[in-house]
């Protein structure tokens, strides 16, 4: 277990560079927007001393590096600055949505797994059969559909036609169905397609042979050999996705009007909301890193194999 | 330098019997033989978009506006009147470059900068996976949003957007490969008789490290597809009237409700032309590379 | 005397795209109680595909076309899937060649030991494990309660090898199939790990089917040997018969390669050309490409096996 806090107390500190790496990108990125960001924010019929003013009181007549630390130190603390359009802090406009895209991408990611993992292991045994084909001809269906108009079809058909759904924004529990389904569907095919290919490796591997030269029933050696080191890349996968979701989730939640932080980001990009932008795209790189070291530590409780060595 | 000469020559002999044994394995994967299919069929629309479609893909009809499907609107109009079947005919041409273009650029930028870092080792190396590893783990969707916001819109800008935030599979799939050749006998001798690092490279690593650069790259194309037309729905990318299958979606979104058909075609298509690549470039990895994880 | 195991004409063919594999052809042999038989052969010529296709281990695109595995008057080939899962681990266990990779990376050592006991006798898990301790001791590796917690890839190639021993010999197992057992590990523990079976042979009195390539584990630990070729068994009989008195052209080949007799000190001699294409072997007798005996009747008609006294052999050159 002291190995085990070891491993991730070293993962966590290899993520900070990661996040400081992605910080600097960032800044450069909205240092290259075109238009002076005071103007932005203050508008054009201001006084020109008070925009010298202006930059002066926040820093932005200093050197860039300077600049950044200063806008670095802010984020930390959790100042993200005020949106330009909605006149109230980021941080509050972000906090209140984040528990949206939360729950729509966790539970996408969740109904994903309990579907998928069924599938592709069904799939992986009974290879070659008429159902391995249907399994692989729809995860690849899905697998080739656009998020966004595979969400407009299922609003017309159970929003519009059979009137079943609400059709978008949120209205409770069962506004969450549709996107969440919308974005399930294509991880679905990813997690089924995923784990059909790792059962198969799997159980062609030399110690699932001894398993069953030493008479295991078949559910022991398919479940506690095969599949438990199958589904160890698969569990991995669920903390590398979820960015991914995130990312699928700028343009799902603006199909559904979903009041998360993805539309939020789009409306703020529409807007030239660039204070609001910016701190959105650094908190989906610091939940991407911090999924990244989840996952990899996840992946050391699970695979011995990486847990001693690397904690060694 | 005739001992290179005949190393050439039996490069492009091994290519070749590659390629017919390729060929032949085609027919044992139906599969990717439908993709194949698909992929042709989408080619020969675009090629053929004039003579295909009924009409111009820009040409408005007042009268004939939001026109459901029938023999003379095979797919219905839009609110302009315009033909939806002959835009989305226009579009294939549309996806299928963009498709194409990103493809290339992802895989040059990849695929150089996964031969250094394989080759070199050492700095170039570690930097090289430093970036990619930071670009890879980052949703590409919102990278790419965050590029356009500097950029701007328009659908050229989109396609560079995406293309610079999604090479990273090209350096890891080429850097990984080219690892496990630098020290292989081939290469050692190689480095004996005296060629220089370009040559090796180009004439002993490259052939080498090509089959999973050709699955990498037919699966791209799909992806790059679905990733510009969700930016083109979101109106980042192809501007009025270009007959963008993301924009047409767009554009049929709030008419969803009384013309669903403005929104069903330009999607089916989308959803035909991206299986057709996804058939082929699983098909062309069960052939080439099965152990391949992509 | 009863054999223990008798297996009658088993043909094992490997259905692939390319064409069918007969990687077992038409191969009989029996095994006594208390007797090591030992397949020797090149590899490829279909030794562990016998020994997999006894305890059914043949997955697709393999298949046992035809043939008896008789085991205490019963074919295994017949019983149903329950029934053959008693007899694998239990009646007949299996060490395999590549101890790196036949252990679970994810399970303990000492669990996996335990494993045959738990399915076949219900033992619950802190039982077996205390029995797996004991037997990890008998297999002669040290500090068996902690390395009973270890996993595999804490092992060196030889302790894994003692461990899935171990693991097969757990259930008292009355025939022990060994595929090449030594063939992934260091010369030097090569010994040890047949010292170690035939220890156990002797003190489990277990018979034992040793498949190998190298006639030196064969004249050192087996009672008779089955010589293959290309699926099917050449030469059979006692050890010290067939490598006094050699039959067949392939197994005297074989011999000759031998490097320890000293008699024979004066070159090495080899056997002339390659194995040929499992997917289309010669016509005729399957050897005769590489024989320098070969007849007009050899290309034309496979030999039948004639037994000349216990000694058996199938080549042109003894039918009358």
């Amino acid at each position: 277990m002291a190995g085990m806090l070891k491993y991730a107390v070293k993962k966590i500190f290899l993520g900070i560079p990661a996040i400081l790496g992605v910080s600097i990108i960032l800044f450069s990125i909205m240092h290259m927007i075109p238009g002076d960001p005071i103007v932005l924010i203050v508008g054009e019929r201001v006084d020109p001393s008070r925009i010298e003013e202006l930059r002066e009181a926040w820093g932005l007549n200093k050197p860039i590096y300077i600049q950044y630390f200063y806008w670095l130190s802010h984020f930390i603390q959790g100042d993200f600055g005020t949106s330009i359009i909605h006149r109230q802090p980021v941080s509050d406009l972000i906090f209140s949505r984040l528990p949206f895209t939360i729950e729509l991408t966790l539970t996408s990611l969740i109904i994903a797994y309990i579907i998928g993992i069924p599938i592709g292991v069904v799939a992986a045994l009974k290879r070659g059969s008429w159902i391995d084909y249907l399994a692989m001809g729809f995860a690849i269906f899905f697998y080739s559909m656009p998020g966004f108009w595979l969400g407009l079809m299922l609003m017309l058909l159970f929003g519009l036609y059979l009137k079943w759904l609400p059709l978008s924004g949120y209205s409770g529990p069962e506004s969450l169905i549709l996107p969440a389904l919308t974005l399930a569907l294509p991880s679905i095919a990813m997690i089924a397609r995923l784990i059909r290919s790792e059962m198969l490796e799997v159980l062609t591997e030399d110690y699932v042979r001894t398993a069953w030269a030493k008479g295991l029933p078949s559910r022991t050696v398919i479940f506690r050999h095969a599949f438990k080191n199958a589904l160890i890349p698969v569990i991995v996968m669920f903390f590398l996705q979820l960015p991914w979701l995130i990312g699928g989730a700028v343009v799902i939640e603006t199909v559904f009007a979903w009041p998360g932080m993805g539309r939020l980001l789009y409306k703020s990009i529409v807007r030239q909301d660039y204070p609001v932008v910016q701190a959105i795209i650094l908190i989906i790189a610091i939940l991407t890193v911090i999924s990244n070291i989840l996952g990899d530590i996840v992946s050391a409780i699970l695979d011995p194999r990486i847990r001693l060595e690397e904690a060694g | 330098m005739y001992k290179s000469k005949i190393g050439i020559m039996d490069n492009v002999l091994l290519n070749a019997r590659r390629i017919i044994e390729g060929l032949r394995m085609m027919f044992y994967y139906k599969m990717a033989l439908i993709g194949f299919f698909i992929v042709c069929a989408v080619t020969i629309i675009a090629i053929a978009a004039p003579l295909i479609a009924l009409r111009r893909y820009d040409e408005t009809n007042v009268a004939d506006r939001l026109k459901p499907p029938s023999s003379e609107y095979p797919f219905g109009t839009d609110d302009l009147g315009r033909c939806i079947f002959s835009r989305v005919i226009y579009g294939s041409r549309i996806a299928l470059m963009v498709g194409l273009i990103v493809m290339l650029i992802e895989a040059s930028i990849g695929v150089v900068l996964g031969l250094i870092a394989g080759y070199y080792g050492g700095i170039a190396d570690k930097v090289i996976s430093a970036i990619t590893d930071i670009i890879w783990a980052l949703p590409p969707l919102v990278l790419a949003l965050g590029i356009v916001i500097i950029i701007g819109p328009g659908l050229l800008n989109v396609v560079a957007a995406i293309a610079i935030v999604s090479w990273p599979p090209f350096t890891r799939i080429t850097r990984a490969k080219v690892q496990s050749l630098v020290n292989r006998e081939f290469i050692l001798a190689a480095r004996a008789i005296g060629e220089n690092n370009f040559n090796i490279i180009v004439r002993y690593i490259l052939p080498n490290v090509l089959s999973p650069i050709i699955v990498l790259a037919t699966l791209t194309i799909p992806s790059a597809i679905l990733s510009t037309t969700a930016l083109s729905f979101l109106g980042f990318g192809a501007q009025p009237p270009t007959p963008d299958w993301g924009a047409m979606l767009a554009e049929g979104r709030d008419k969803m409700i009384y013309a669903p058909w403005i929104t069903t075609f330009p999607g089916i298509f989308i959803v035909i032309t991206a299986l057709g690549f996804n058939l082929l470039g699983d098909g062309l990895r069960d052939m080439l590379d099965p152990k391949l994880k992509i | 005397m009863e054999p223990l195991l008798s297996v009658e004409n088993l043909r094992t063919y490997f259905y692939l795209s390319r064409g069918v594999v007969k990687a077992v052809d038409g191969v009989s042999f029996n095994i006594m109680r208390d007797e090591v038989f030992s397949l020797v052969g090149e590899t490829g010529c279909g030794k562990s595909v016998t020994a997999l296709s006894i305890l059914r281990l043949i997955g697709p695109p393999g298949k046992i076309v035809s043939g008896k595995v008789m085991f205490e008057g019963r074919n295994l080939l017949e019983l149903n899937e329950a029934d053959m899962r008693k007899i694998r681990g239990k009646e007949i266990a299996m060490i395999f060649q590549n101890p790196m990779t036949s252990l679970n990376p994810i399970l303990t050592v000492g669990f996996q030991i335990g494993e045959p006991l738990m399915a076949h006798f219900g033992e619950d898990k802190k039982s077996a494990i205390s029995k797996a301790i004991k037997l990890i001791r008998r297999v002669k590796i040290p500090d068996p309660d902690i390395r009973a917690r270890y996993y595999p890839h804490q092992f060196s190639g030889g302790m894994r090898q003692r461990a899935l021993i171990a693991m097969m010999i757990s259930c008292r197992p009355k025939l022990l199939i060994a595929d090449e057992p030594t063939t992934a590990l260091d010369v030097t523990i090569q010994a040890q790990i047949l010292d170690l079976l035939m220890e156990l042979k002797k003190d489990y009195k277990t018979s034992m089917l040793m498949i190998t390539h190298d006639f030196g584990v064969v004249a050192e630990m087996s009672d008779r040997v089955g010589v293959m070729y290309l699926g099917n068994i050449v030469e059979m009989g006692e050890v010290e018969e067939v490598f006094e008195n050699p039959l067949h052209p392939y197994t005297k080949g074989l011999i000759a390669c031998l490097p320890l007799k000293p008699e024979r000190k004066k070159k090495l001699e080899h056997i002339p050309g390659v194995l040929p294409s499992p997917i289309n072997p010669p016509r005729g007798c399957k050897f005769h490409p590489r024989c320098k005996y070969a007849m007009d009747i050899c290309r034309e008609k496979p030999p039948e096996t004639i037994d000349l006294g216990g000694h058996i052999v199938a080549c042109h050159m003894y039918s009358r």
